[in-house]
C-alpha cells in the first residue's frame, strides 16, 4: 500500500494569471474569468458567485456577471506558474507526480514518518506554500491517487482530510460518478440509474470491461478505491543543465551567441552521454540588472549545439514587444542557463529520423535559413477557421509545432464561399470604388449600398470599370470587444479585364483584401 | 533542359489538367517564369507536391495557404520564406538542395551571371523554379514563360452571385517553338476546358460575362 498525499490549489488557472500574467494589476476580489474558444475555462471565487460557470459561452457569462474581466486562458502559463510549487513540494517531499497544473501528489510514508504523521505533514506543506504566496491549498490523503484526490477536494482551504487506509473504497462510495471525470460515461451511467462511485463499483469488473472497455475498467478500479496507475515521479532537477555567465556582461548578441557554443556543446553531450536527447529546452537569459528573460524552444526532432545557439542568439534578437524576451539592448547580459524540458532516448528517435519527422536534409536547409534571416523568416502556413481570407491563415515558425489559431471546425457563419483567394493581403492594401457618376460608393447602416459600383482601383491602379459585382456581405465580428470589434462590408469585384478582388469596406474607407488571382 | 525528346527524370509531375501546358511536365534544374497568376504558379508547384516532393514559397507573403492546399500543395511540406529580402537568391539556393519546385518573386531584375549561378545550384537536385515576373526577362534566359491571356468569371452579376468558377487561358512561349495556348478552368481547382466550354458560361442559370484582354 502506497500512502498518497495530493495538494489541490483550486482554480488554479485563475490563480496562474493573477501571479504572472495578465491578471496581474487587478484587485484581488475582482471576477476573472479566461476563455477558450469562446468558452469559459476557470472562474474565479467571485465570477462563479454571480453564477459564471465552466462552459459558458462569454456574452452569457457577461450577462450574468457585467464587471467580467475576461482575459485568454493560456495552458502554457498554467504549468510554468506551478513549476516554482512542485519545486517548494520538492524541498518537503521528494518525488512529486504533477497531475495536472494546481494539481501534484507525492508518497506521504516518508514525510509522514518524519513530520510525525500525515496530518503533520500536510500542514507543513501548507506553511510552506503559503510562503510562496499560495494562500489556498487543500491537502487529501488515502491510499491512492484518485482517491486522495477526491478527499483534497472536500477539505477546507489550508487543512487537510485523511481517509483511514483501508477505507478509500467506502470515502468513495458516496460520490456522485461525474468525479470519474469521462462525460460521455458518466451520462450513461447516470442512465442507467447508477449515480454513485458505490453503485458503479458494485457491478461485476467483467461486466464493466466488456460493456466499456479498458478505459471503463480502469474507472471501475478506481471507483473501488483501487487506484493502481503507476506512480510517475517527477524526475527531480537534474544534472542536464548546463550553464554560463559571461564576465564582464556581454551586451551583443552575437557576442553571446558565440560564448554560449561551447556551454551548448557541453549540454548535448551531457545528454549524450546518458543515451538522451533533448527535444524541448528553456532558454534563461540573465541580465546585468537581475531580469531573468526565460522562453522554451522545441525542436521537430532534437537539438544540436547548433541548434541551441540559433536560439540563444534568435531569443536575444526577438522584439522587446513579445513580452517574454529582452532584447539585446536592454541591459548587459550575465549568464545563460540550458534547461532540457523533454528529453528522449536517443532510440526513441532512431525511427523519426528516417520515418514520419521532416527529413534531416530538409531541417539542415530550413535552420540554415533561419540562422540567415531569423526564426519568424521561415515559417509554415497552416489553414484554419475564422471569416476573412488572412484570418484563415496562421504562419508558423519553422519547427514549432503546427496549429492554427482558430479552430477550423466550427461554423464560421459569414466566411466566403469557395473559391478561395490565390493571394491574400495582410495588411490589406488602400483601394477606392466609385459610382457612376463618381461619387465614392458607401453602405448605410442598414447594409444598403448608396450606389452600385462603377468603377474601382485596386492596390496603386487607376479607376477601371466593374464588369461585375457583389454584396455587400456585413462582417460585424468581435462586437462585445470594443478594441477588436470590426464593423465592415465584403464586395466582391471583377473588372472588366477579368480580374477579381475581395474588397472591403468599414467607415467609408475601402481595401483590397485579396485577390483571385 | 537541351534536347527535344524528354526523358521522364527530367521532368516534375504535373497536375493532369496541366499535362497540356506543359506537355511532359516542368523540366528539372530550370526555371519558368509565370506572369500575374500566383494561382497558376502554386498549380504548377502543386504536381510535385501532391508526389510527396517538398516545396518552397519564396517572397511571396501574400501566399493564400487556403487557395494553395485547394489547388494541391501540401501545406505541411512546403517551406515558406515570405520576406527573404535582398537574400533571396542565397534562400532559392539553400532550399534548391531539398526541394524539388520553388515559387519565388524576385525582388528586381535578376542579373546574367545570378541566374546562372542560381541555374547552376538547381541542376544539381533537379530542381525547378517558378518565377513570378509582371514581364519577360526579369528572369535571363527562362526555359519558358505561362500567361493568364484571358480571364473570365461565372457566378456574378450586378450586385448578386457570388465568384464561381473562373475560365482562363494560358499562354506558354518558350525555346519549343510556337506559343500555345491552353483552355483551363483556374479557380479552387484545376481542370481542363475543352475549347468549345465557352458556353457553360451561358448555361441557364449561370451568370456569366467574359472579356478577353
Amino acid at each position: 500500500m502506497a500512502r498518497t498525499l495530493v495538494a489541490w490549489c483550486p482554480d488554479w488557472p485563475v490563480r496562474a494569471v493573477r501571479h504572472t500574467g495578465a491578471g496581474a494589476g487587478l484587485p484581488p476580489g475582482a471576477p476573472i474569468a479566461l476563455f477558450e474558444r469562446g468558452e469559459v475555462r476557470a472562474c474565479s471565487t467571485s465570477a462563479r458567485a454571480e453564477g459564471v460557470r465552466r462552459g459558458q459561452r462569454m456574452r452569457d457569462a457577461q450577462a450574468r456577471c457585467p464587471d467580467l474581466v475576461t482575459l485568454d486562458y493560456d495552458p502554457g502559463l498554467d504549468v510554468r506558474a506551478f513549476e516554482p510549487v512542485l519545486a517548494a513540494v520538492e524541498e518537503i517531499a521528494p518525488g512529486v507526480q504533477p497531475l495536472r497544473p494546481g494539481t501534484c501528489a507525492v508518497r506521504v510514508a516518508g514525510p509522514g514518518r518524519y513530520f510525525g504523521g500525515e496530518q503533520h505533514a500536510a500542514a507543513v506543506l501548507a506553511e510552506r506554500l503559503v510562503e510562496h504566496g499560495i494562500d489556498d491549498v487543500r491537502f487529501g490523503v488515502a491510499d491512492a491517487v484518485f482517491a486522495a484526490e477526491q478527499a483534497a477536494r472536500q477539505a477546507s482551504v489550508q487543512d487537510s482530510l485523511v481517509v483511514p487506509p483501508g477505507e478509500s473504497a467506502a470515502f468513495l462510495a458516496d460520490l456522485p460518478v461525474s468525479v470519474l471525470d469521462r462525460p460521455e460515461m458518466v451520462s450513461l451511467l447516470q442512465r442507467l440509474g447508477l449515480r454513485t462511485l458505490g453503485a458503479f463499483a458494485a457491478l461485476r469488473p467483467i461486466d464493466v470491461l466488456t460493456r466499456f472497455g479498458p478505459d471503463g475498467a480502469l474507472a471501475h478500479r478506481l471507483a473501488r478505491g483501487a487506484d493502481d496507475r503507476a506512480f510517475a515521479a517527477r524526475r527531480p532537477p537534474s544534472d542536464l543543465e548546463r550553464e554560463v555567465s559571461f564576465e564582464p556582461p556581454l551586451e551583443d548578441a552575437e557576442a553571446v551567441a558565440f560564448s554560449v557554443r561551447r556551454t551548448a556543446e557541453a549540454f548535448v553531450t551531457g545528454h549524450a552521454e546518458r543515451q538522451l536527447v533533448c527535444t524541448s529546452l528553456w532558454v534563461e537569459v540573465h541580465t546585468d540588472d537581475g531580469q531573468i528573460a526565460e522562453r522554451q524552444w522545441l525542436h521537430p526532432r532534437w537539438f544540436d549545439a547548433g541548434d541551441i545557439v540559433d536560439r540563444v542568439r534568435w531569443q536575444l534578437q526577438a522584439s522587446s514587444g513579445s513580452g517574454t524576451a529582452v532584447s539585446a539592448v536592454s541591459a548587459p547580459i550575465t549568464g545563460v542557463k540550458l534547461i532540457p524540458e523533454d528529453v528522449a532516448p536517443v532510440t526513441d528517435h532512431a525511427e523519426g529520423l528516417w520515418g514520419s519527422g521532416p527529413d534531416v536534409r530538409i531541417h539542415r536547409a530550413a535552420s540554415k535559413v533561419q540562422s540567415m534571416l531569423g526564426r519568424e523568416a521561415v515559417v509554415s502556413a497552416v489553414v484554419g477557421g475564422g471569416r476573412g481570407p488572412s484570418d484563415r491563415r496562421t504562419l508558423v515558425p519553422w519547427g514549432d509545432p503546427l496549429s492554427a489559431e482558430r479552430p477550423a471546425a466550427p461554423p464560421w457563419p459569414g466566411s466566403l464561399p469557395a473559391p478561395a483567394p490565390a493571394t491574400v493581403y495582410d495588411p490589406p492594401r488602400p483601394a477606392q470604388v466609385v459610382g457612376s457618376s463618381g461619387q465614392p460608393v458607401r453602405v448605410s447602416e442598414r447594409g444598403m449600398v448608396t450606389a452600385a459600383p462603377a468603377r474601382f482601383a485596386a492596390s496603386d491602379a487607376e479607376l477601371r470599370p466593374v464588369a461585375a459585382w457583389a454584396g455587400p456581405w456585413p462582417v460585424d465580428e468581435r462586437w462585445w470587444d470594443a478594441r477588436e470589434a470590426v464593423r465592415a462590408a465584403r464586395f466582391q469585384v471583377v473588372g472588366v479585364d477579368g480580374s477579381a478582388w475581395l474588397l472591403r469596406v468599414s467607415d467609408g474607407v475601402w481595401c483590397v483584401e485579396a485577390r483571385y488571382d | 533542359m537541351e534536347g527535344s525528346s524528354p526523358q521522364v527524370r527530367d521532368r516534375l509531375p504535373t497536375l493532369p489538367a496541366l499535362a497540356q501546358v506543359v506537355p511532359g511536365g516542368l523540366l528539372r534544374g530550370t526555371t519558368y517564369e509565370v506572369a500575374d497568376s500566383l494561382a497558376l504558379a502554386l498549380a504548377l508547384a502543386a504536381g510535385p507536391s501532391i508526389d510527396g516532393a517538398w516545396c518552397a514559397v519564396v517572397g511571396v507573403p501574400e501566399m493564400g495557404a487556403e487557395a494553395a492546399a485547394s489547388l494541391g500543395l501540401a501545406l505541411e511540406r512546403t517551406i515558406l520564406v515570405p520576406a527573404p529580402g535582398e537574400h533571396w537568391q542565397h534562400v532559392v539556393s539553400t532550399l534548391a538542395d531539398v526541394t524539388d519546385a520553388i515559387v519565388v518573386r524576385p525582388s528586381s531584375r535578376v542579373r546574367d551571371g545570378d541566374a546562372q549561378r542560381i541555374t547552376a545550384r538547381l541542376r544539381q537536385h533537379g530542381t525547378t523554379v517558378v518565377a513570378l515576373t509582371p514581364h519577360p526577362g526579369v528572369w535571363p534566359r527562362a526555359a519558358g514563360r505561362l500567361e493568364v491571356t484571358e480571364s473570365s468569371w461565372t457566378g456574378m452579376g450586378d450586385g448578386h452571385g457570388h465568384l464561381r468558377r473562373r475560365h482562363v487561358t494560358v499562354t506558354a512561349t518558350g525555346r519549343w517553338g510556337r506559343p500555345h495556348r491552353t483552355r483551363l478552368w483556374l479557380d479552387a481547382v484545376v481542370e481542363p476546358a475543352a475549347v468549345g466550354d465557352d458556353t457553360v458560361v451561358a448555361l441557364p442559370g449561370a451568370l456569366g460575362y467574359g472579356v478577353a484582354s
